[in-house]
């Protein structure tokens, strides 16, 4: 450390000077003008997005407070949840117990309007009780006829993409149950 | 007689802290109370030495730039934070530090230097004129050429002993102030400085003799 703080008398320099050559190194008046509108527009930009910890914080502090409220929304969800199954299937029972017990599905049914219009599966259609009218498919899928009753082409109507014209999806198997839930 | 200096030096800037602490103080205070434009005054007296800091932590303008804005930012959100306990500017100097470490953390396989100009006339001659003797560039060139091996010289240490260098040598805070800032003791100060010091001198070696 001596050797290090000895005076540059001697023809030498010192670690310490040459540091301080760094305080120096300082930006003129345009970099401080420029500094100055950015930072102005971040603080703007911090006003409409507040911060992560922000966020957590005011819902860590909301939440206690207002537990009654979410119990109370939470609980009425579900119940409008339960209402909106039971008035759309017809049944009280969950969507995937009525489609795992009915016995009127059967699986030569094509599953898609689809493979139904392209007619690819002509063999399997052979067995296969008459189909509908395609806007007989549209209708049952909204609004059922008969309610009590489970509609013949069940399967079909929770096909997302049902009401497309085009080719049958290449992945898509007519066994395939990936519409229970 | 040198130590002495130093001593001297060191009470003196001590004293210079305290009292600007004390000025720091009612500005926060009236920051706290809602009057939020009085923060610009903390803005426009600390943006310098901020930026000086992250500047030589990083060697980076850009980032350096950026990193300051954010140091800004943060305090301000906190401002109600601040407690008084220590003073405001070794508050400051501790979020711009922590700052800048999370980001050199975050992305440490992204290095680019960006240097800041030095203006050669103003560097010390006894410094400039060595170097120039003993090298066949001109002036301006030494500076560059020093600026350049300084830079380089600081990134081989690590952010710790990088940070001590920085704050003593260049910011000329006390090993009391460097201790409050990075949360350590004095003690921690004084190792990391001695030891920060022998690397640099290895590192400096043709400046030096």
């Amino acid at each position: 450390m001596q050797e290090t703080e000895r005076s540059s008398s001697g023809n030498r320099v010192t670690v310490e000077q040459l540091l301080q050559v760094k305080r120096l190194e300082k930006p003129g008046r345009e970099f401080w003008d420029g500094f100055e509108r950015e930072l102005q527009q971040k603080q703007l930009q911090a006003l409409v997005r507040p911060s992560v910890w922000g966020k957590a914080r005011a819902v860590l502090l909301w939440a206690p407070a207002h537990f009654g409220q979410i119990s109370a929304a939470a609980i009425l969800s579900l119940a409008a949840t339960c209402a909106a199954v039971f008035f759309m299937t017809g049944t009280d029972q969950p969507i995937e117990i009525a489609l795992s017990e009915t016995s009127h599905v059967r699986d030569d049914v094509p599953v898609s309007v689809e493979e139904a219009d392209t007619g690819n599966v002509a063999e399997a259609e052979a067995d296969a009780e008459p189909l509908p009218p395609r806007t007989d498919f549209v209708v049952d899928a909204i609004v059922p006829d008969d309610r009590d009753a489970a509609p013949a082409s069940f399967k079909t109507h929770y096909v997302v993409n049902a009401f497309t014209i085009g080719a049958a999806p290449q992945h898509f198997k007519a066994d395939e149950r990936w519409f229970e839930f | 007689m040198e130590l002495s200096q130093s001593a001297a030096k060191t009470i003196a800037s001590e004293t210079d802290h305290a009292q600007e602490a004390d000025t720091d103080a009612v500005v926060v205070q009236r920051v706290q109370a809602g009057e939020v434009a009085a923060f610009d005054h903390l803005i426009l007296k600390y943006r310098e030495r901020l930026f000086s800091i992250i500047y030589n932590l990083t060697s980076n303008r850009e980032d350096a730039a950026d990193l300051t804005q954010d140091t800004f930012i943060k305090a301000f959100q906190a401002i109600n934070q601040f407690k008084g306990k220590s003073s405001f500017f070794t508050w400051i100097y501790r979020i711009g530090v922590n700052t800048t470490y999370t980001y050199l953390r975050r992305n440490r396989l992204r290095r680019f230097f960006s240097f800041e100009t030095i203006n050669d006339e103003l560097a010390p001659n006894e410094v400039v004129e060595l170097l120039t003797a003993k090298s066949n560039l001109s002036r301006e060139g030494a500076v560059q050429e020093l600026q350049e091996k300084l830079n380089e010289a600081l990134q081989t240490l690590s952010l710790k002993h990088r940070t001590v260098v920085v704050l003593f040598e260049i910011e000329s805070l006390s090993h009391q102030e460097i201790a409050e800032v990075m949360k350590c003791s004095v003690g921690t100060v004084r190792s990391r400085l001695h030891y920060a010091k022998q690397r640099l001198q290895a590192e400096l070696q043709p400046y030096l003799s």
